[in-house]
């Protein structure tokens, strides 16, 4: 047999396939996306879906009848903005064990650009709800997606992947006491209003900065700002050059084309600071802080990449934790998968159970009614027992092999062959009912319970009961 | 008056200084290796930043037995040579390394500027192995002056100060140039700050300026007084002390007028250091040649 038994699909681009000006295209805004999960399953081709759309991210979890329309399905309802021929290249595609691997890891935060960050479960779980509340989610896709949350809980508690720096923020923040030190006597300029630069201020002000001056193009958006963020004031952007004589770690973030702060203007700031160390931060895409900026003296600056480029060698440091984080994510998928295969077998261990109870039960209610009709009620009752037992061990072998079939490459013979040895029953279509509620992996996100013990109801009925 | 005490051929120092050497080499050698792990440890868990704390400090105890080490060292060979501690010139080396080692170990409690060790331990090492073996040994001074202890003084405490200035520059290039690089900065995770560094730098760059000008003033009292057969050494050691004296006076007014602040700077401490050491190997090189 040996097949995975996951009918899940993966469609998507992220970081690691496609640029930030590819994946702005397909992102789907928040609004957007219940339509979009409805659309998708109009023509029934697609069962099941969720959508999960972040900056670094856009993918589409599925399970349908056919792998092959269902990712054709998906494929096309990503090329919104986009020809389809023009996404093609960025796209990758998961199926079965793979793709639920991917959402495992996806959930893990072993997957995201910064490894270990937190955002993501959250932002799974958000999709997950959306998609619930589209009533886009059914037993499969909600069982992996629960055993998702399940895995990505386990990864953050039994392992350190999330542990120390690991946001662009805060290998800012790093570099910033590097070159600075006592973060106390400097003053933080922001320029723009981004949200990585954003969380960078605030997250200099914790690490304590007192004051943080605010420049936008739009004063009243730099006075909105300042008024979220402790011991930030607004500034006009036309200050820039008095701002850069003062400010010593200076968030760019604005949505200007071209460079805000030229080599020029940097080599004037830093000659009118007298040398001191000027720090800038460019999280803007495309970048606001020319780069040559970086090759004056006692000035340094940092763009997205190199920010990024610093958290991936972070990553490095928690190979160990990675490591063991890919561990758990194996062991649920092949948990998961061996629950899904369960689901092939157990119509056959019910019927053949069924069978020989129904078989026993008949015979003995004869013999009760005639020959045995003398018997007391005690005498029936262990009569009943007896034959439970003597029926539960004689089924032990048979149901052990149906099980391991699951493993063989010659199961379908298998469970064929016990099907035609015991008459049973011609099996009806194949149903994955239960949802998120059911039995088996995901049935309750964060019980650590083994599957198998919920999603075979017969294993306990193997064993011989007195 | 030119006076000239050396040990009579084949009297060696004593073992219990020979032993006072050894150690001190040794934790200096130590103290360097584990000040080098503490810059290179990786890493920035909590457990992991304490850990590399855990090496700082054991670095630094390390180091202060090794200046203990050398203090005693130091004590018995002026002892044995018969002579004001600050009068000779092998002397006055070994002492620099000392006092550079208790400076630092100071300004390291202070500042949290362990990891500068791994420059000063090996200025400290050089310091007693060349006043040991370059100078051949610990000697009285060439010439008699009540102005020559001064002198010397001025010279090895400004030495020393510039030693430790010039640790703190290097650690400074080092720094900067993992920033500057951005792909390697988890390797050197244990430097301190540049801004720090760079003004602890400047800190004892100034003071020991003013001792270094003392210094030279005071020897000029002393020109001609050495003879003939050492002059050209002599003409050397002066424009050595010149050039170190230039480079410092450079940079710190060019930090002051200009915002000298970065590599500059420390480039201008370390050449400006460099020259003030080859004062001290002429010397001692002279010595070892017995031409004066």
């Amino acid at each position: 047999m040996k097949k995975s038994g996951v009918e899940l699909c993966v469609v998507g681009v992220s970081y690691r396939s496609a640029p930030v000006a590819v994946r702005e295209r397909v992102a789907i805004a928040g609004d957007e996306r219940a339509p979009l999960l409805g659309r998708l399953r109009e023509d029934g081709t697609v069962r099941e879906a969720v959508l999960v759309s972040t900056c670094n991210r856009v993918e589409l979890y599925l399970s349908g009848a056919d792998d092959h329309s269902v990712v054709a399905q998906a494929r096309k309802m990503l090329a919104i903005r986009v020809k389809e021929e023009d996404l093609r290249p960025y796209l990758y595609e998961h199926r079965g064990e793979d793709a639920l691997r991917h959402v495992f890891r996806v959930a893990a935060s072993l997957d995201s650009l910064v490894m270990g960050e937190p955002q993501i479960l959250g932002q799974v779980k958000e999709a997950f709800e959306t998609a619930t509340e589209a009533d886009a989610v059914g037993g499969v896709l909600g069982r992996a997606m629960h055993r998702a949350f399940h895995v990505g809980k386990r990864v953050r508690t039994e392992t350190a992947l999330g542990a120390g720096q690991v946001s662009v923020a805060s290998v800012a923040v790093d570099l910033a006491k590097r070159i600075f030190g006592d973060m106390s006597k400097h003053e933080v300029l922001l320029l723009g209003a981004g949200e990585i630069a954003e969380s960078a201020a605030r997250a200099l002000v914790a690490a304590g900065v007192t004051k943080i001056l605010i420049a936008n193009r739009s004063f009243e958006k730099a006075e909105a700002l300042a008024r979220t963020i402790e011991n930030a004031e607004p500034r006009s952007l036309g200050e820039l050059p008095t701002l850069l004589e003062h400010a010593d770690i200076v968030l760019v973030s604005t949505g200007a084309s071209s460079f805000v702060v030229t080599r020029e203007i940097a080599a004037a700031a830093v000659k009118r600071r007298k040398g001191r160390a000027l720090f800038f931060v460019d999280v803007a895409v495309p970048r606001n802080v020319d780069p040559r900026v970086h090759d004056l003296d006692n000035c340094f600056r940092y763009d997205i990449d190199d920010l990024e480029q610093v958290v991936a060698e972070g990553m490095h440091e928690r190979k160990a934790e990675a490591e063991a984080a890919e561990r758990i994510v194996a062991h649920e998928v092949a948990e998961f998968a061996k629950w899904a295969r369960q689901l092939e077998v157990t119509p056959t261990i019910v019927a053949l159970r069924e069978k020989v109870r129904s078989t026993l039960a008949a015979e003995l209610d004869r013999s009760l009614s005639h020959k045995l009709k003398h018997l007391g009620e005690d005498d029936r009752k262990a009569l009943g027992v007896m034959l439970e037992a003597a029926a539960n061990k004689l089924l032990h072998a048979p149901t052990q092999l149906l099980k391991e079939s699951l493993d063989r490459p010659d199961g379908e013979q298998v469970i064929a062959l016990v099907r035609q040895v015991y008459d049973l029953p011609a099996e009806g279509p194949r149903t994955r009912s239960g949802g998120p509620d059911g039995d088996g992996p995901g049935a309750t996100e964060g019980n650590s319970a083994e599957p198998k013990a919920k999603s075979v109801p017969v294993d306990d009925a193997a064993a011989p009961r007195h | 008056m030119v006076r000239r005490t050396r040990y009579a051929p084949g009297v060696q120092l004593s073992t219990a200084a020979d032993l006072l050497l050894i150690g001190t080499s040794l934790a200096y050698a130590g103290a360097g290796g584990l000040f080098f792990a503490r810059i290179a440890r990786r890493g920035q868990e909590a457990t992991q930043v304490q850990a590399g704390d855990q090496l700082g400090h054991r670095a630094e105890l390390l180091f202060g037995v090794g200046a203990l080490a050398h203090f005693g060292y130091f004590m018995l060979t002026a002892a044995i040579a018969r002579a004001c501690p600050v009068e000779g010139i092998q002397q006055a080396a070994s002492l620099m390394g000392l006092v550079a080692a208790t400076v630092f170990l100071f300004v390291s409690r202070a500042k949290r500027l362990d990891a500068v060790g791994a420059f000063v331990a090996p200025i400290s090492l050089g310091a007693i192995l060349s006043a040991r073996f370059l100078g051949g040994g610990p000697a009285a001074p060439l010439i008699k002056s009540a102005v020559l202890p001064f002198h010397v003084t001025a010279i090895l405490v400004a030495s020393a100060l510039f030693a430790v200035s010039s640790a703190l520059a290097a650690t400074y290039l080092v720094q900067e140039k993992q920033l500057k690089q951005k792909r390697t900065l988890g390797r050197t995770r244990g430097l301190p700050p540049l801004e720090v560094l760079e003004r602890a730098s400047h800190r004892f760059l100034l003071a020991g300026f003013p001792l270094l000008t003392l210094g030279i003033l005071t020897g000029l009292l002393f020109i001609g007084k050495f003879g003939d057969a050492i002059g050209r050494a002599q003409l050397l050691r002066q424009i050595l002390a010149y050039a170190a004296w230039v480079c410092f006076a450079v940079v710190l007014f060019m930090r002051s007028a200009g915002g000298w602040r970065g590599r500059r700077a420390a480039w201008g401490t370390l050449v400006g250091f460099g020259c003030a050491v080859l004062v001290f190997v002429v010397y001692l090189v002279r010595d070892r040649a017995g031409r004066g």
